[in-house]
């Protein structure tokens, strides 16, 4: 087998990517100890359709395309709540205010569901 | 010769396109992502950097967006859509650059590829999932790093992919003149 053609700039240009990774697993291992990231998550009829961070602070609205309903979620200082929606029954606004992982907000006539979840799988998510 | 469009160069991008668009196809079936999500080959970059390195820059730009417009509708959708665009596009503008300065062999050139396909994937991500900074922040710090290893693995397996198909089909546009 013929050496293969590497120069010296694609050495320096790795090794300085390499050196990058690590340094940012480092960074990312000291802040990982003491920050343990939720995640505000949006689901219609089982679907993630939507996905914030718990320390944003947003107000936004989800439409449920089926149902023709909205509803306005709202991440205020980690808590979470859903001001205002065009359902019947009005179970999602009463539900009130939710601020730990695990917790959900559901609105049965829209499907939607609110659900606050722990840092360890925000990643699958995103890449779906 | 470059940039007209007469009927051979409009056969030779469709072939080309078609055979980036399988192989993107092909990913699809290796399930790699098991172990970290978010995690391909980027198989369909090493037909791009063979077109690049062969047909030229704006083949290969052409083919590149053409595939993520073509593979979104096949298969991933516009969520996925909206990364793989804008990385294709980051990507062949960078190594276009770095194959141009010739500092950087074919290798070089694949990892930076890959690479910043990746991070511009990562920044694209952010943007449309997040409303505000923290998330990047998050993005940054825990993914960040896997990206850059997973993307400088791709880019040399593509190199070394890429490499051995331009040493071994032989440029027919050289040997007509």
């Amino acid at each position: 087998m013929k050496k293969l053609p590497v120069k010296k700039a694609d050495i320096i240009l790795a090794a300085f990517l390499c050196l990058a990774a690590f340094l940012l697993l480092l960074v990312g291992g000291i802040q990982g100890r003491h920050q343990d990231a939720l995640w505000v998550r949006g689901y219609l009829d089982g679907k993630c359709v939507c996905e914030y961070p718990i320390d944003c602070d947003i107000k936004t609205t989800i439409r449920t395309p089926d149902q023709n309903g909205s509803n306005v979620l709202v991440i205020d200082q980690k808590k979470v709540y859903i001001a205002s929606a065009d359902c019947p029954g009005q179970d999602c606004v009463k539900m009130g205010i939710i601020t730990k992982s695990g917790e959900e907000l559901i609105c049965l006539p829209h499907k939607l569901v609110i659900r606050i979840e722990g840092g360890d799988n925000a990643i699958d998510a995103i890449s779906q | 010769m470059k940039g007209k469009l007469n009927a051979k160069y409009i056969a030779e991008c469709g072939l080309l396109l078609s055979l980036a668009v399988t192989a993107s196809y092909v990913e699809t079936l290796i399930p790699l992502n098991i172990a970290i999500p978010g995690i391909k080959a980027g198989i369909a970059n090493c037909v791009i950097l063979f077109i690049l390195y062969r047909h030229g820059f704006l083949q290969a730009v052409l083919i590149s967006l053409l595939r993520t417009v073509i593979t979104a509708f096949l298969f991933s959708g516009p969520f996925a859509f909206v990364y793989s665009f804008s990385g294709a596009l980051v990507s062949i503008l960078l190594m276009n650059v770095l194959k141009k300065n010739s500092i950087f062999s074919i290798y070089g050139v694949s990892i930076a590829g890959g690479v910043s396909h990746n991070l511009t994937q990562l920044l694209a991500a952010s943007f449309v999932l997040t409303a505000s900074g923290s998330g990047i922040r998050y993005l940054m710090t825990y993914y960040l790093p896997v990206l850059i290893l997973a993307g400088m693995a791709a880019g040399c397996l593509n190199a070394l992919i890429a490499d051995t198909l331009i040493k071994r089909i032989p440029d027919k546009r050289k040997q007509e003149g």
